[in-house]
């Protein structure tokens, strides 16, 4: 990246090489579908390309590009709320593909899927602010110093909307029919 | 469901960003030239004005001053107001992402009362000033040459911070925008206590802290688009 900021544009498909994976499945969770994905995806990449004279050289880039394509999301929302007839039938999360489970038994299959959708669905109904902690904190792994940071709030700002949506995503499991100790439904 | 890009898409990408032009002077190399180039304005257009006004330079300096220590005191402590909000307004940071919110809160929250504490509650000047048969100039009671003297350093200053941090905010964007404009007033703020010997609470009120509270305002508003990717 610290290349990339310095005007070398040859570099520029290592460099999506070593985000994209990280940054689109990021995208694909912030947004309701793969459509809106793609766009998220794209922009952000464009956003950075143009702002990568702010880079801040030793800094994660990744970590970087994840709070570019929040703000990209921000902006997103921000303009659907003053045009909400634009909102648009999306389809959900949990309806814009099908969870590939390989060598398991068609129950696993469908037991797997029903779970992947209920919490699928529970994440893109809970408020951007706890989705987004949780994913940074559970799915991707950062600290919570690092993700306070995408988010420009402070690490126990972080933890609580994280506690938050991990505590509805349990109870959208338990209402779902699946208990805490085990994988199958009740 | 996919969790990896579509193929299509680099081809796209490659191509918007190729099609795309991108500032190539880095942002650490802009904020030191706003560094720089703030108070040197400052300095210009208060000298320039209070001569011009006054007939000398730094007229609320030398003005009806009650005391050299307070006045030294009052000073140093405004421009340390005025450098550490700028400071913390455009630092980046280790990971390139600024100062969290809280922080920004506390510049946009702290400026204009800490100014006014120094600079109303107990005034410097006595208001002989005010009397146009000391300095030979009438100061208006609504402050509006101070109002003036306040745009004239808090604009370009606010444009050369924004310019500073163009593209540069992913994060909290409109804490940002107001932090610096928090900061641009703070300049504002001092060379007008440099410029202007008043001691009218009505003239310090409107003239001298009101232009910080509204900077504050406009950066928050306006610059905010600006700061963001």
């Amino acid at each position: 990246m610290e290349r990339y900021a310095r005007g070398e544009d040859r570099v520029f498909e290592q460099l999506y090489g070593l985000l994209a994976p990280r940054l689109y499945r990021f995208c694909m969770r912030l947004t309701s579908s793969a459509a809106e994905a793609d766009d998220c995806f794209q922009e952000t990449f464009l956003k950075l390309h143009r702002a990568r004279a702010t880079y801040v050289a030793g800094a994660n880039p990744l970590y970087w590009a994840f709070a570019i394509a929040r703000s990209v999301y921000l902006s997103w929302l921000r303009y659907w709320r003053r045009r909400p007839e634009q909102l648009g039938a999306t389809r959900d999360v949990a309806e814009a593909g099908e969870l590939q489970v390989q060598g398991t038994t068609p129950e696993a299959e469908v037991t797997a899927q029903h779970l992947h959708d209920t919490l699928a669905c529970e994440l893109s109904r809970m408020s951007e602010k706890n989705r987004v902690a949780y994913i940074l904190l559970r799915e991707e792994h950062l600290t919570a110093r690092e993700a306070a940071a995408v988010l420009g709030t402070s690490v126990e700002a972080v933890k609580q909307r994280a506690h938050r949506a991990y505590q509805s995503l349990k109870a959208a499991l338990n209402t779902a029919g699946w208990s805490e100790y085990g994988n199958d439904p009740v | 469901m996919a969790t990896t890009p579509s193929e299509r898409l680099y081809p796209r990408i490659r191509a918007a960003v190729e099609a795309t032009p991108a500032a190539t002077t880095r942002t650490r190399t802009r904020i030191f030239a706003a560094l720089a180039i703030v108070p040197l304005l400052t300095a210009a257009v208060l000298l320039i004005v209070s001569e011009m006004v006054y007939g000398q330079p730094t007229a609320g300096l030398r003005i009806d001053v009650s005391s050299v220590v307070a006045m030294l005191t009052i000073l140093g402590l405004l421009a340390a107001l005025a450098l550490a909000s700028t400071l913390f307004a455009l630092w980046q940071g280790r990971d390139g992402l600024g100062i969290g919110s809280i922080s920004l809160v506390s510049i946009v929250a702290l400026v204009v009362p800490v100014y006014a504490a120094l600079t109303v509650l107990r005034p410097l000047h006595s208001g002989a000033a005010d009397d146009v048969a000391l300095t030979g100039v009438a100061i208006s009671p609504w402050g509006l040459r101070c109002l003036f003297v306040a745009t004239l350093v808090g604009v370009p200053a606010l444009a050369i911070f924004a310019a500073a941090l163009r593209r540069a905010a992913a994060v909290s964007s409109s804490l940002r925008g107001a932090a610096l404009g928090a900061a641009a007033g703070a300049w504002a703020g001092f060379a007008v206590f440099v410029f202007c010997p008043s001691g009218n609470l009505q003239h310090l009120l409107v003239g001298h802290v009101l232009p910080i509270a509204i900077f504050t305002l406009i950066g928050a508003v306006a610059v905010t688009r600006a700061l963001r990717p």
